[in-house]
């Protein structure tokens, strides 16, 4: 629990993406999408990898409807958490979550893309044969206070490193996931292969969050693990600003030395709260005079 | 601060994998000789092909496969270091061995689980004499040897090739290739080695579900049999 962890103070998060080296050489666009949503406490980072085959000719727009739509379906979600009287707790959460998210997202999905495409007013959830232009990965975090929800589905990689420096992996990468094969949205039972986990963020702690598709992932992955202590280096000694602001020019290094692929991270940090320290009400007898009362030292705000 | 993870990117390995029939009959008509020729001339071409990819690092491997299978090759070599020792040939054609070999590398624990998908090209002039079809299974549920994970082409080396074998092992017809001559054989080498091993270096995701052995993808086109090559070599 979250006795004698140092307090978290509220999230910051942001996205960058750029076109892969590969791509540009090819005169492609850039595949990939990624949003952040940030509302009273809450994030939502989401990251998707539209396939780059040409039997997927759309999918940099079917990624970036997905962003969009998961970034919304989470943030009502995650509104709805903390709505609940109790904090909701992440095993029952997670069980209702695998059953309701993945349908309602892909669906979703469907229906935005077919209305995209022109269906009219037959743009259903179903799956249709033209989805497959489309076809993208996604890869969605919710943080509300005391739950992070994740869901993925295709390639890539959510990464959490902890206030002790492990590293967290709510999909640790399957026996079967090998080589260029990926799971998409575009498939006729796309909910059947989206992963779901919903973790205690007073458990686990976190100090940051790394969202990105396989451009980034695939490019570390003789070192998989030093990629989030160095972020977290990174914002510790030049802070958040300016390694969000280098973020763009650094993903396209990753891409020119790597495989060439389109680079999208996702990132979610959370600052250290100074410790709360015991106020104290000091009184007309405290001062021995006839100021009014004060408190001193002010409060803390209290986490969020 | 922590060392920027920059320095440890890298490109994306491809692996490229010869799994040539060095059986007795590989000795008639000089088809082994043909093969030995057909690389040793590739080898300029190839390098060429690795110097224009900079987002690939390919890395060449060959099995031999007589009277069992063993490495002719064994280290996955970069091209710009890969020199070819001559085959020779004698004894029978144990296809199932040499698959048997495979499975014991393409693993994800000895290739890493995400890379570009390797290429496999298998040459072969004859029936297979040992339990393929087993070892063909086993290989097939192997972690890079399930469906979609690689890109296989085989080259049927003569007439006597066993078509149907080699269409097992590529899990398509279409990529099972004749030659019946040596020059044919030096095209469709060259072929493999630059022209597939880019299609493979695409580095386009494949959705999962496809259960063809090799790619679903189609192949890039091969070379077209020049009419005057036909005249001039003697055919096997």
């Amino acid at each position: 629990m979250s006795h004698g962890r140092p307090r978290r103070g509220l999230p910051q998060a942001a996205g960058a993406r750029c076109l892969g080296a590969l791509h540009s050489a090819r005169g492609q666009i850039c595949q990939d999408a990624v949003t952040v949503v940030h509302e009273n406490g809450l994030v939502v980072a989401t990251v998707a990898d539209g396939h780059g085959h040409h039997r997927h000719a759309r999918s940099d727009e079917g990624a970036a409807i997905a962003v969009e739509l998961a970034g919304e379906i989470l943030s009502a979600l995650g509104r709805s958490l903390e709505a609940e009287e109790a904090p909701p707790r992440a095993t029952p959460t997670e069980a209702w979550l695998r059953e309701h998210l993945p349908r309602r997202i892909c669906w979703e999905w469907n229906q935005r893309i077919k209305a995209h495409a022109g269906f009219g007013e037959e743009a259903d959830g179903c799956w249709h044969e033209c989805l497959e232009l489309y076809g993208t990965t996604l890869i969605a975090a919710l943080f509300t206070r005391t739950l992070g929800v994740f869901i993925q589905i295709g390639d890539g990689e959510v990464t959490l490193l902890d206030e002790d420096g492990a590293i967290l992996r709510p999909f640790p990468d399957p026996e079967q996931n090998v080589g260029a094969i990926t799971q998409s949205l575009c498939q006729p039972a796309a909910a059947a292969h989206m992963k779901v986990a919903c973790w205690d963020l007073e458990k686990i702690g976190p100090r940051l969050a790394a969202l990105c598709t396989d451009g980034v992932s695939d490019a570390f992955a003789e070192r998989p693990d030093a990629l989030l202590p160095w972020l977290l280096s990174r914002i510790s000694g030049d802070g958040w600003d300016p390694l969000i602001s280098d973020l763009p020019s650094w993903l396209g290094e990753v891409s020119r030395l790597g495989n060439g692929d389109d680079t999208t991270l996702g990132l979610v940090y959370w600052p250290r709260q100074p410790e709360r320290r015991r106020g104290r009400i000091q009184t007309h007898a405290d001062h021995g005079d006839s100021l009014p009362p004060v408190i001193a030292p002010l409060e803390l705000p209290s986490v969020e | 601060m922590e060392t920027d993870p920059l320095g440890s990117v890298s490109r994306s390995k491809l692996h490229f994998i010869l799994i040539a029939d060095c059986s007795g009959s590989m000795n008639a008509t000089g088809k082994i000789e043909a093969l030995n020729n057909a690389i040793h001339e590739s080898i300029p071409a190839i390098r060429q092909a690795q110097r224009s990819n900079a987002f690939a690092q390919m890395l060449v491997r060959a099995v031999r496969f007589s009277g069992g299978a063993s490495w002719h090759i064994a280290h996955p070599t970069p091209v710009e270091s890969f020199e070819w020792v001559d085959l020779s040939a004698a004894g029978v054609t144990d296809l199932g061995a040499a698959l048997r070999l495979l499975s014991t590398e393409l693993t994800p624990e000895k290739m890493g689980r995400r890379a570009l998908p390797p290429v496999l090209v298998l040459l072969s002039d004859g029936a297979p004499t040992d339990d393929w079809e087993r070892a063909l299974e086993d290989f097939n549920a192997t972690g890079w040897g399930r469906p979609g994970r690689t890109v296989r082409v085989a080259i049927a080396i003569g007439r006597d090739a066993e078509k149907d074998v080699l269409t097992r092992f590529t899990g398509n017809p279409e990529a099972v290739f004749e030659a019946d001559n040596a020059q044919r054989l030096t095209d469709l080498i060259k072929w493999a080695s630059v022209t597939v091993s880019r299609f493979a270096s695409s580095g386009a995701s494949q959705i999962g579900g496809d259960r063809a052995p090799g790619t679903a993808a189609p192949l890039p086109p091969p070379p077209v049999p020049v009419e005057d090559d036909l005249d001039d070599d003697e055919p096997w």
